[in-house]
């Protein structure tokens, strides 16, 4: 639990770094496929949350609020000028022997390659549901989508999943 | 199978530990930025017109409560919008719009087209002197509120949570029978133990209790589950209020913060989700009352009309008796 302060001092976004650090990173990497931009997003988001004046009323709250503003963040982002002339000099998951994803040596398994070669929009809802663990109405709720909407997009990442591992994974 | 792998390669994608540690440092360099050093003139000046201004509202306050309406969004509270009885404003959230075409099947296999829609979130509130609740009522969206001080100390009062404790996987395996299989070992006394430890004083009758299972990605390696048993609640949980109209309590504690409450419009989202063209404008708009209680017994109302203008932003205007 996240005591209420009447506003989000140092001690509190300190707190909230160390724990949702790694959370806020994963998201943001499984969103633009590579460390330079997954960090900028990283220190823009806890830098949005010393600025602002929102109390987190719960873990939940704190962990929602992170996800939905690194996903703003990340709009941004993509939509920028600099980060479309990146992805067209380099796509890292077209060749993931370039890529810069894990640290060298560090071998990452076809399922990893596969999420990360699904559009934007389905990667995302597949990162909350099966790493975060969020079920179908809390990822609609925290990205402001309609609950079909979340299942549509997470059975067409199915779908394209199964094509691309050739129906080797149980998605349960 | 797919869960797991998943999460064992994104474990090891983590921030590097000197990122974080700049970050540490950037995040102290901004607060210290954020509240610069004041010149003792100043000060003087500042505290002449505070005192000056107190004791006008003061004044006023005996005589007529009154307060202000703001709205702000939830990613920065800082952009703060008052709405003013004189002329409309466009609030600072609740900027609707309409996303991808999307199509799926329904149970009857029907194709079903419709548009993604998305919504910014952010709370309305009210600012005032002697304030002790305010009431949200709206006709056509819907209120939500977090009762967090109420929250804590149902916490504090171990009316929410019973206990928690880790069971082996293999127990227990994932799927649709999870409850069941957890409920025929707690009747054949596999968690006796747990009950003697903290159902002493209560039913153990499992079916008065919430079970839910969960697991970080360090329990998913070692194969346990954390299960935790809450106390069922019959009409939810009653620090969330969240209805066409709800009643936000000022608590000492969280100051103004008390009063924020969210506003959101179904209603409006259902129809721009529609397979059909759309201008934002012609959405119907709701109407807002909004009742602040003060603590001298008195109340007063004000009424809002929240409507979209045809890039998506939402407007409040003060509706004028």
């Amino acid at each position: 639990m996240i005591a209420p302060e009447p506003q989000n001092t140092v001690t509190q976004i300190e707190r909230i770094l160390q724990k949702y650090s790694k959370m806020v990173y994963r998201l943001a990497y499984a969103r633009t496929k590579n460390r330079a931009d997954a960090e900028d997003l990283l220190q823009e988001v806890f830098l949005r949350c010393l600025k602002s004046n929102v109390q987190f009323n719960s873990d939940e709250h704190c962990k929602a609020w992170l996800i939905r503003t690194t996903v703003n963040c990340s709009k941004n982002l993509l939509t920028s000028a600099w980060f479309k002339r990146t992805i067209l000099l380099k796509n890292p998951v077209e060749d993931p022997a370039e890529s810069d994803e894990g640290v060298p040596g560090e071998e990452k398994s076809e399922v990893f390659y596969a999420v990360l070669d699904l559009p934007e929009k389905y990667r995302m809802v597949v990162h909350l549901y099966y790493y975060e663990d969020y079920s179908v109405a809390e990822i609609s709720e925290i990205l402001s989508r309609k609950e079909s909407t979340v299942k549509t997009q997470l059975y067409r990442a199915r779908k394209l999943l199964k094509q691309k591992l050739k129906g080797e994974y149980d998605y349960v | 199978m797919f869960r797991k792998m998943y999460k064992e390669d994104f474990d090891s994608i983590t921030p590097d530990p000197d990122v974080i540690d700049n970050l540490s440092e950037k995040l102290k360099s901004h607060a210290s930025k954020k509240y610069p050093r004041i010149g003792k003139h100043l000060i003087a000046a500042a505290v002449v017109v505070c005192l000056l201004m107190s004791g006008g509202l003061m004044t006023r306050s005996f005589h007529e409560p009154s307060f202000a309406m703001v709205a702000f969004a939830d990613h920065n509270s800082d952009d703060k919008v008052y709405i003013d009885e004189s002329s409309s404003v466009v609030l600072p959230f609740g900027k609707i719009s309409r996303g991808e075409k999307h199509s799926y099947i329904d149970k009857h296999g029907k194709t079903v087209c419709g548009n993604d829609s998305g919504f910014e979130h952010g709370s309305i509130s009210i600012e005032g002197e002697g304030i002790s609740s305010v009431t949200y009522a709206c006709k056509m969206g819907e209120f939500s509120y977090y009762d967090s001080v109420m929250k804590k100390q149902m916490e504090d009062e171990g009316k929410i949570k019973v206990c928690d404790f880790t069971v082996p996987v293999k127990i227990i395996p994932p799927g649709n029978d999870m409850d069941a299989t957890f409920e025929r070992l707690w009747n054949e006394g596999y968690f006796d133990d747990i009950k003697k430890e903290y159902f002493q004083d209560k039913s153990t009758d499992i079916s008065d209790y919430q079970v839910q299972f969960g697991q970080t990605g360090e329990q998913i390696e070692k194969g346990i589950w954390r299960v935790e048993i809450s106390h069922k609640l019959e009409n939810g949980y009653p620090f969330i209020q969240r209805g066409k109209e709800i009643t936000a309590t000022f608590y000492e504690e969280r100051g103004m913060k008390s009063f924020d409450a969210h506003w959101s419009p179904r209603y409006a989202l259902d129809i721009v989700s529609e397979d059909k063209p759309i201008d934002f404008a012609d959405l119907p708009s709701d109407d807002i009352t909004i009742t602040v209680h003060f603590t001298n017994g008195k109340t007063a109302t004000k009424q809002l009309k929240f409507s979209f203008d045809s890039n998506g932003n939402l407007i409040a205007e003060v509706i004028k008796k």
